[in-house]
């Protein structure tokens, strides 16, 4: 047995100030709208002292007990943190973490990619930042799937075929057959194609038929987004 | 090397046995030492299409059950030297094919000299179509230019390209040819029916052959006579064209542009 370094992705929040409740209201609103996803992910908080707003006495027992409440999982907490601030994370057992990336948005809460060195056994999921890519046509029949991921695709999708992403869907060709974006529940994916004729387009489990569709945007180049509970198309450039 | 090819369409009635008795024929005519192979179990009708139906003794279902061997069940046809059938089984299903079973007898074929070993398929996707398909070289999808099927043509050429050995072992994909049955330029002209063009933008698999329209195709089945025998028909030399295609020979396309007939054609009827 050996001890290796690794690099893992993780979602990190910012903490802007003292006030816990937007940190309950955000992770509630992720593991709300992709259960399957987000549930036990792990989570690491970045703590920005520089920040004149934070308050230096963060309760770091409640931090930990609201991410578990929420059901993701605590990895570490990461920022600039006083020495009285690591004093009482190493007393509860909570991992300080460096990140190699310094540059963090100080949104009020926002989630990011970091790399973390860690020491220990793997934890949660691996987020690959690629879009899965599909090269050629889909042919009636078949079936492209992006789990957890944005989809590409280089070509047709021929009628009968089915694109599917719990990201967005890029299709580089005419989009005969069907297409579904957000497959898990994303509200905030969109399918883009440079050609639209197809059999059925759904956003996050709300979908149209062909005939349901303006017919003005048959054969265009354009983006079908969820938005007020409905499907929208709008061009993919500008007139 | 010898060569497998599947013809296949995945929609019935659009010209897989026509297409299999002509190119079969033409290939032998060409010097090659081929076969055909009627996987259409249950329903065989190669043999009929190819006027050797009553010296038909042992199946191809026979051989893979050893109940006959190999040189037992091929029927020589009689009109082309080098041109050998393997029928198909009347009384059994398609669940009787089973693929160690095809290996054995492809395999054996090839140890026999055949050069060209080419596999009528059944319509549809199930069992009997994809044994056929499985250990393709080459793959001749055949379609009408109708829509429902070009969308079956599309959905077999998806599966050459993820169900077949070649593809399970990852070896070079099946090479796709398409021929396009029935075409009828006249139709094509007044919008009735697709082009060859709207076809390529649905399908994007090289033509191989466009055969027109032709009273020819019937006679020739109802006769027992493979199409290509008949040098006289459209049909005949499309198919004619479309051998030489596959052996290499580069040759232009021919009836598919629409020519309105002039008033003496009419009369004479040329």
């Amino acid at each position: 047995m050996t001890l290796k370094s690794l690099s893992f992705l993780l979602f990190v929040v910012s903490l802007k100030d003292g006030d816990l409740s937007p940190l309950i209201e955000e992770l509630h609103k992720k593991s709300e709208r992709s259960p399957s996803f987000f549930k036990f992910s792990p989570i690491v908080i970045h703590v920005d002292n520089k920040n004149p707003m934070v308050d230096l006495s963060l309760d770091f027992k409640q931090i930990r007990q609201i991410i578990l409440d929420e059901e993701f999982i605590l990895v570490g907490i990461s920022g600039d943190l006083t020495s009285a601030q690591k004093d009482s994370l190493h007393r509860l057992d909570i991992a300080v973490l460096k990140s190699a990336n310094p540059s963090l948005v100080n949104n009020a809460v926002k989630t990011e990619q970091a790399e973390v060195k860690s020491e220990s056994i793997p934890v949660g999921v691996h987020i690959d930042p690629k879009a899965q890519l599909h090269q050629g046509k889909v042919r009636s029949g078949q079936q492209v799937y992006a789990k957890e991921n944005d989809l590409v695709i280089l070509g047709d999708v021929n009628a009968g075929a089915e694109v599917i992403a719990d990201g967005n869907v890029y299709i580089y060709g005419v989009l005969r057959g069907r297409a579904l974006a957000g497959a898990t529940g994303d509200q905030d994916a969109a399918v883009y194609c440079t050609s639209f004729a197809p059999e059925l387009v759904s956003i996050a489990g709300t979908y149209n038929l062909t005939a349901e569709l303006p017919e003005e945007f048959i054969n265009t180049s354009c983006v079908v987004k969820f938005k007020d509970k409905q499907l929208e198309i709008v061009p993919l450039y500008e007139k | 090397m010898a060569k497998v090819i599947v013809v296949t369409s995945g929609k019935g009635g659009v010209g897989k046995t026509t297409t299999s008795a002509s190119i079969g024929s033409g290939l032998a005519a060409s010097g090659a030492k081929t076969v055909v192979i009627d996987f259409d179990i249950g329903l065989r009708n190669l043999d009929l299409i190819m006027g050797c139906e009553r010296r038909v003794v042992f199946d191809l279902i026979n051989v893979i059950n050893k109940e006959a061997n190999l040189q037992q069940a091929l029927v020589k046809d009689k009109r082309i030297e080098g041109l050998y059938i393997l029928p198909a089984s009347q009384t059994r299903n398609k669940d009787a094919l089973n693929r160690s079973g095809v290996k054995a007898v492809i395999e054996e074929l090839k140890d026999d000299g055949f050069e060209y070993i080419i596999c009528d398929s059944p319509a549809g996707i199930e069992q009997g179509a994809m044994m056929a398909l499985y250990f393709a070289d080459e793959a001749i999808v055949t379609t009408n230019p109708e829509v429902s099927s070009v969308r079956d043509s599309d959905r077999i050429t998806g599966m050459l390209s993820s169900k077949s050995f070649r593809a399970e072992q990852q070896l070079d994909p099946v090479k796709v040819h398409l021929i396009i049955t029935r075409y009828c330029p006249e139709r094509v002209k007044n919008g009735e029916m697709l082009s060859i063009a709207d076809i390529n933008e649905l399908l994007g698999i090289e033509l191989l052959g466009v055969i027109p329209e032709s009273e020819s195709v019937l006679n020739a089945s109802n006769s027992g006579e493979p199409v290509i025998l008949n040098k006289d028909s459209d049909a005949g030399k499309a198919y004619q064209d479309t051998v030489e295609r596959l052996l290499g020979v580069e040759c232009d396309f021919r009836f598919i542009d629409y020519k309105k007939k002039g008033i003496l054609s009419r009369i004479f009827g040329v």
